[in-house]
């Protein structure tokens, strides 16, 4: 549950608080577990949802100015194979919030764009375009990082 | 994964879906006293909500005893009653015997008339009667023209020792019940009502009196002191106006770029009530609002630049290279934070009733303190920080936003002779603009908003 958290958080120890708060509210609500799915995936999604609101919350109190670069370069997909699991997930907290964001809730946590639209408050249109832009921007990390690891 | 999956996200899903990373050592003590502070915090609130209740109960019973206690006093003055008791006590009686009548029951008033208003008076007039030991009564009936007792015609042994003689108690009957004898046929006079339905009859106004356990009073201490700290939601009008035609388009961009988010207002105030119902009031309000200040730019463009400082043929030179161009979206979302300290001078008019009561206030509200932080649109359609010793900040608003008309109506509650609770509505006007003169558009504000707090009389 932490890896998930990391994945979501900017930093460790907002991993660590999202992680804490996660398991106060399993905790408090483990009566509301009807056991329809697995135990996992309840305490999972309860995490993402912690981690998303975190995320939300964060974006209201920060301000930010950011510059969103698009690149547009070939990607060898093999490569990611020759990376180890802590360097896919250095790569993905590289990523832009809202990119990483999508990403995770698509790629990995197999969330459908219509989802992900409604659990952020977004168009579907942006859901799609922000994974586009988080894969272009992965691929291009990724293929930074197997040039130096060759 | 539902939808255009490809092959990194299946390499990602693949490595990092069940991956496990172990958390710090502190998480799990730190779960655990929260959990443990969490348990703390709900019995504190079953504690804190049973001696809520208690303390409700406990309030009601006072009360009612307070009730009985008025009832009681009533009885002793019943005893010895003056010409004005004994008319109000006559017209209480006919209430309730008129109202018996309606029903087409009527039972005997076997005690005195002075009791039975007593009882009414108490609001126990159905339940006493009902225990009495009266004796069944046939209904009265009006289109037979008669008027007759129970067809047992047993007497009754009264509590008192005394027994009770059933035509005896329908004499009394027929004298008590006004009205009675015009239903007799052996009457003289013809069947005229000589009152109205007890229905038609407007009713006494009885004025509430105030209730010293909670009402505070004012005749005795006409001149004092009030202490208001209060808090609530506001709600901030702004407006952007511009005389040059040529900064319209500049002033419909701001409109579109900053949108109103939460406001809110707080402040202590201190007021001297005089003359029992004139109020002047002073203090220290604090305003807050925020604006969303949002801005993108699809087309920007990023050029990296390499600058090289290096020596040729023994001179500095510093050589300058474009390496670079990137093309993506420049997005800038910051919250305008504008906030206002003010020393309100208002007066005002209080009125009471029992425990409420109202006052309308007015007057005018200088500015101490104007704080602003954030980013506006510039003339030229960039980003503009005017947050004061930021870099690059521009000089967009005044230092001081000057007076504000103010006026507002507070509902207040005596929850103890000398402690309130009020909701008082607002409305300020801020008279001037709040931008520098020398701006393409002026931005100006009118508030609104609720004072919701707790006010504390001091004599």
């Amino acid at each position: 549950m932490y890896a998930v958290c990391l994945r979501y958080a900017r930093t460790p120890a907002d991993a660590a608080d999202i992680l804490q708060e996660g398991f106060l509210k399993v905790f408090s609500k483990l009566e509301q577990f009807q056991f329809q799915g697995s135990f996992e995936g309840w305490i999972r999604r309860i995490m993402v949802n912690t981690a998303l609101r975190t995320y939300q919350k964060q974006r209201f109190d920060h301000e930010y100015s950011g510059y969103e670069q698009l690149p547009d370069s070939p990607v060898d997909p093999d490569a990611i194979s020759t990376l180890s699991e802590a360097e896919l997930m250095r790569v993905i907290n590289q990523l832009p919030e809202g990119y990483r964001v999508v990403f995770n809730l698509v790629a990995i946590e197999g969330y459908s764009h219509a989802e992900v639209a409604e659990t952020l408050g977004i168009q579907e249109s942006t859901s799609r375009s922000q994974l586009t832009k988080a894969r272009r921007w992965l691929c291009e990390q990724i293929e930074i990082l197997h040039k130096i690891n060759a | 994964m539902k939808q255009e999956k490809n092959h990194i996200d299946e390499q990602f899903h693949l490595r990092l879906y069940g991956a496990e990373v172990a958390p710090p050592a502190f998480v799990w003590p730190e779960i655990e006293r929260e959990l443990r502070k969490r348990r703390r915090r709900v019995v504190f609130f079953w504690l804190f909500g049973l001696a809520l209740s208690g303390a409700g109960a406990w309030a009601m019973l006072a009360g009612r005893g307070h009730t009985g206690q008025a009832a009681g006093s009533r009885i002793t003055n019943a005893g010895q009653p003056t010409e004005n008791t004994l008319k109000k006590d006559s017209d209480e009686q006919h209430v309730a015997t008129g109202e018996e009548t309606r029903r087409g029951t009527a039972e005997l008033p076997d005690k005195p008339a002075a009791q039975t208003s007593v009882a009414h008076a108490s609001g126990y007039h159905t339940k006493n009667i009902r225990r009495q030991p009266a004796p069944v009564v046939q209904p009265l009936s009006v289109s037979g023209h008669t008027a007759s007792v129970s067809a047992g015609q047993q007497k009754t042994a009264l509590p008192d020792g005394s027994v009770k003689d059933p035509e005896q108690a329908a004499d009394r009957t027929k004298s008590a019940i006004p009205g009675f004898s015009l239903l007799d046929p052996t009457a003289a006079e013809p069947l005229v009502s000589h009152r109205s339905p007890e229905w038609l009859q407007p009713k006494r106004f009885v004025r509430k009196k105030k209730d010293s356990r909670f009402c505070y009073d004012f005749t005795q201490h006409p001149t004092v002191w009030l202490v208001d700290a209060y808090a609530g939601p506001s709600f901030a009008r702004r407006e952007i106006e511009s005389n040059i035609p040529a900064y319209d388009a500049y002033r419909r961009q701001r409109l579109d770029t900053e949108q109103k988010d939460f406001a809110f207002n707080a402040g202590v105030r201190g007021s001297l009530l005089f003359g029992r119902h004139f109020l002047l009031r002073s203090g220290l309000h604090y305003e807050q609002m925020t604006e969303v200040f949002e801005y993108a730019d699809p087309n920007y463009v990023k050029y990296l630049v390499e600058i090289t400082h290096t020596t040729i043929d023994g001179k500095p030179v510093t050589l300058i290279d474009t390496v670079g161009v990137e093309y993506g979206e420049n997005y800038v979302k910051t919250y305008n934070r504008y906030r206002m300290l003010d020393i309100p001078v208002e007066g005002g008019l209080e009125l009471r009733r029992g425990r409420f009561g109202l006052s309308l206030n007015g007057g005018i509200s200088l500015n101490v303190f104007f704080w602003k932080r954030g980013t506006i649109l510039s003339p030229d359609g960039k980003p503009l920080p005017f947050t004061p010793g930021e870099k690059g900040a521009a000089d967009v608003f005044r230092a001081r936003t000057g007076l504000s008309l103010t006026g507002s109506a507070q509902v207040f509650f005596h929850i103890k002779p000398r402690l309130r609770v009020f909701a008082e509505p607002y409305f300020r006007q801020v008279l001037k603009p709040v931008t520098l003169d020398d701006q393409p558009v002026e931005q100006r504000y009118r508030m609104g908003g609720i004072k919701i707090g707790l006010t504390r009389i001091l004599d």
